[in-house]
């Protein structure tokens, strides 16, 4: 196991280092040079040499790109070219609250995306398994704007019950615990947007583990010492349906992420969302290039938690 | 076989399942009796309907089955139209079963010890978990386990075939049950580890004197476990009798070809015979005897042809079910 | 009897097809069917629906309606465009990579994985914001974004079936490389690929419309998204600016997902 472990660890770093390398490619090969897109137009030609031999943009691709990768790893992300902010400072305030409502969403998705599917496959072709199976449907062609919006209208701005904007209440002057609340209360609602169509997706793959595993033979075994069948799908069907479920949590964190993109901006969620949005539309590649390389960055750990949570529920690999 | 009351007795059991084709009759009016310290071999071709029949005597056939009898008795108690908690007490506890493939039958993901103790556990409630886990080990080494306490905490994958099949056979007996079902127990295991696991059954049989229902398509295997032999064809049972008896004198023409398939049954330096042809499939109605298309003896007889031969019983005691009875090959 | 039908396969698809096809005569006709331009300014803005404007009028008085069937235009454009785009790709790849195996494989095998790492929310992005947003554009940028997916389905199929005796006795009966292709493997591979497609273009046209509500469409054109995203800013004032091309939007998904969805089930 500690080899499949170490393998996967490794796998970490290139893959970062291969996104950002996409990504760096990509915006360099863009037409238009990028100072003048900055300046919009309104700079001299001495303007633009000076910017240009500021930010090295004189210099051969490779070169810059070598530039960067050691300063990322000396912690340096670069200024960006609109504010000349270092790029970190911009990102640190921000990273914690996107960072909340991602994972937040992708705990409360398994909780009650498992719990939902384990609870259709005990009433499967019933009523609630059919239920459950048309609403999965619903939500995943549904855009998330549409579900984002629709929840802010009716929960928020009719009938008030949730706040509409921000992390905490505007003048919210508590810390510790009340904060807390507050920000819990705020989090409802974009949680909400992210929750409903990650765990309907999550059900209908736990519902049909679950499903497929109850024809199996140690179903039929576990049945014949007298266990209740609630507790033949919890101990043992789900146990076994659950791998390919983990699994598929793991590839859909990136779809998670972009999911949160929209809702922060919908919400005013204070996170990384505006910032993609605001150095995207001003070219600001420094600000982009850092959000980009620490959202990667989050997509592929929490893609190694899940494969490594894969080990530990299945004895088989663990024990190789 | 005919006791006072014997521990199993069942009386004109039938399963019908509803098929896109129509209803298939699996079981076709059944009826033995049981006693304990007895073992009764089923034995028949794959489609008798022999698990069928296993599987309806502890209640898991699936929600398309139909199971009918005029009466189930297990221990004074109706065997029929159960709910499901009335099952949960039987199953593990008073009826015990065993399948026929240890890898598949347990859940690989949990270690033996854990499943075991899954199986006393669950009708055990004031037992400590120590005193379940002892019990287990225990249980193991009575099976024939070696190292039982060290081997016990690893997953069923590090196992063998024939060792697996021990730890299936001792979460059946954790609970001292007074029925054993195993249905077809070593056909997916090596020849010698088969020795092996029908040693293992003959034992409890003697030392614990319960009613065992064995399973097979092999004479052989059942030849060498079973107090009593019933021979099923298509759903029926069309012989059935003391197992000396039926296999060294068969009487029913199924019987007597099934018995020439083996040469260690019957006599040595005899050809090795196959018998024809594939048992049918009962959907709706039938007339007539079942095996008769099959049959030397009967194929063309108007009897056969029109009247389902009964099961009856003769004088020393077996029941055959053939208008040709009587009649040597 | 209605329940009969609609449990077949066939059953199952006649409604997202219908679907399918309203969605196309709309975008075809829209320059017929649309009552106003959905450029101009043609009633006062934030009205509610009402007979001359059904889907009520957004902040500067454009109507909705018009907008919307635009909208279906925009995006039948954008999702044809990247299904072209990704079907040739993916075949291509699939088909190479699957066939001939070894390195070739490997090698593009390690492309495609490159592709499928980066959340293609991203990646569409950075390239929209760097190369433009205009619909040209989108296409080839959200088609070279998508196409790795598919192309493993194709390279997994082609595999399966290229293993199978019949093609090596095709082979052998001397059908060159090409024409085994298309008369063994294709047949086989089109199947489980159509399924795929179908899915697929349900998350490119949902790619498409958030990309688009934040602000990354061709300006040039009215897309469903953008809609949705303009009406952000008056969301209490005027929510059937936001409703209406969302349920375009989920409608049009639907429809793709269940035709994918009938394709896959086993008859």
């Amino acid at each position: 196991m500690s080899r499949y472990v170490l393998r996967r660890l490794a796998q970490v770093v290139p893959t970062v280092l291969g996104i950002t390398l996409i990504t760096f490619v990509l915006v360099h090969l863009a037409p238009g040079d990028p100072v003048e897109v900055l300046a919009s137009g309104n700079g001299d030609e001495g303007y633009y040499s000076f910017m240009r031999a500021k930010y090295r943009l004189d210099e051969p691709l490779l070169v810059q790109l070598w530039t960067y990768l050691t300063n990322v790893l000396r912690g340096d992300l670069g200024t960006s070219y609109l504010t000349g902010e270092p790029v970190f400072k911009m990102i640190t305030p921000r990273i914690g609250s996107t960072l909340l409502l991602a994972f937040s969403s992708i705990i409360v998705s398994m909780t009650v995306g498992i719990a939902l599917g384990v609870i259709a496959a005990l009433r499967a072709g019933k009523f609630l398994d059919r239920a459950v199976l048309r609403v999965s449907v619903l939500t995943a062609a549904a855009p998330s704007f549409w579900v984002a919006q629709v929840l802010l209208l009716v929960f928020a701005l009719r009938l008030g019950i949730f706040p509409s904007d921000g992390r905490n209440s505007p003048g919210f002057e508590g810390s510790g615990f009340t904060r807390v609340l507050d920000t819990l209360w705020h989090l409802v609602l974009p949680l909400s947007v992210l929750a409903i169509q990650e765990s309907s997706t999550l059900a209908r793959l736990t519902r049909t583990g679950v499903v497929d595993q109850m024809s199996e033979d140690h179903i039929r075994l576990a049945r014949a010492k007298g266990l209740s069948e609630f507790k033949v799908i919890i101990q043992h069907a789900l146990r076994r349906a659950l791998p390919p479920v983990v699994t598929v949590i793991g590839g859909r964190v990136g779809h998670v992420f972009s999911g949160a993109v929209v809702v922060e901006l919908i919400f005013g969620w204070p996170g990384l969302g505006q910032l993609i949005l605001s150095s995207s539309q001003s070219r600001d590649t420094p600000v982009l290039l850092g959000v980009l390389m620490i959202i990667a960055g989050a997509v592929v750990v929490t893609n190694l938690l899940t494969d490594l949570s894969y080990v530990l529920i299945d004895p088989r690999v663990r024990l190789r | 076989m005919m006791r006072h009351s014997a521990l199993l007795e069942v009386d004109n059991l039938s399963v019908r399942f509803k098929t896109s084709q129509g209803v298939l009759t699996a079981v076709d009016g059944v009826n033995f009796k049981l006693d304990k310290g007895e073992t009764l071999g089923i034995v028949g071709e794959s489609g008798s309907g022999k698990t069928v029949l296993a599987t309806s005597l502890i209640g898991l056939l699936p929600n398309s089955a139909t199971v009918t009898a005029r009466d189930i008795r297990f221990g004074g108690e109706r065997l029929m139209n159960l709910s499901n908690r009335e099952w949960r007490r039987i199953r593990g506890r008073r009826i015990g079963m065993v399948f026929q493939d240890p890898s598949t039958a347990l859940n690989p993901l949990r270690t033996i010890a854990a499943q075991i103790d899954e199986a006393i556990s669950i009708h055990n409630g004031n037992m400590t978990s120590r005193e379940i886990r002892h019990r287990s080990i225990e249980l193991l080494e009575s099976v024939g386990v070696l190292n039982a306490s060290a081997k016990a905490h690893e997953y069923p994958h590090q196992w063998s075939g024939g060792m697996k099949q021990r730890a299936i056979i001792a979460m059946a007996l954790s609970n001292s049950p007074e029925l054993l079902i195993a249905d077809e127990p070593t056909t997916a295991l090596d020849v010698t580890i088969q020795t092996q696991v029908l040693d293992l059954l003959r034992t409890i049989q003697k030392e614990r004197s319960i009613a065992m229902i064995f399973i097979s398509h092999s004479l052989g295997v059942v030849g060498s476990i079973a107090t009593h032999v019933g021979v099923m064809y298509s759903g029926k049972i069309v012989e059935c009798g003391l197992s000396s008896d039926v296999l060294l004198r068969p009487s029913h023409p199924y019987t007597k070809a099934l018995v020439d398939c083996y040469p260690e049954v019957a006599n040595v330096g005899r050809r090795l015979k196959t018998i024809e042809g594939l048992p049918p499939r009962n959907f709706g109605e039938t007339q007539g005897c079942r095996f008769r298309e099959r049959c030397a003896l009967g194929r063309d007889k108007s009897q056969c042809l029109e009247t389902d031969p009964e099961l009856r019983v003769q004088i020393n005691g077996r029941s055959v079910a053939c208008h040709m009875s009587g009649v040597t090959s | 009897m209605i329940s009969q039908i609609s449990d077949t396969r066939f059953g199952k698809l006649i409604a997202p097809i219908a679907g399918l096809s309203v969605w196309l005569i709309v975008a075809l006709s829209a320059n017929w069917l649309a009552p106003f331009d959905p450029f101009l300014v043609v009633g006062e803005g934030l009205r509610g629906p009402s007979i001359r404007h059904p889907l009520g009028t957004d902040l500067i008085g454009r109507d909705l309606m018009s907008g919307v069937i635009h909208g279906a235009r925009t995006s039948a454009v954008i999702v044809l465009g990247v299904a072209s785009i990704v079907v040739v790709v993916a075949f291509l790849i699939g088909l190479t990579s699957g066939f001939l195996g070894g390195v070739v494989d490997d090698v593009l095998m390690r492309v495609s994985e490159a592709f499928q790492v980066v959340p293609r929310f991203f990646l569409a992005i950075v390239a929209i914001a760097y190369f433009g947003s205009g619909v040209d554009k989108l296409i080839v940028i959200l088609g070279l974004t998508s196409w790795s997916g598919l192309a493993r389905v194709i390279r997994a199929e082609t595999l399966s079936v290229r293993e199978s005796t019949y093609v090596e006795a095709a082979q052998l009966f001397g059908s060159g490389t090409l024409r085994t292709i298309f008369r063994e493997i294709l047949p086989n591979v089109l199947p489980t690929s159509s399924v795929y497609l179908m899915l697929l273009l349900s998350r490119v046209l949902l790619l498409e419309a958030s990309l688009a509500f934040i602000g990354l469409s061709d300006p040039g054109s009215i897309s469903w998204g953008y809609l949705a995203g303009s009406s952000q800013a008056y969301l209490r004032s005027a929510w059937w600016v936001a409703l209406f091309p969302g349920l375009a939007i989920l409608l049009a998904a639907l429809c793709l997902t269940s035709v994918g969805d009938a394709l896959g089930e086993r008859k």
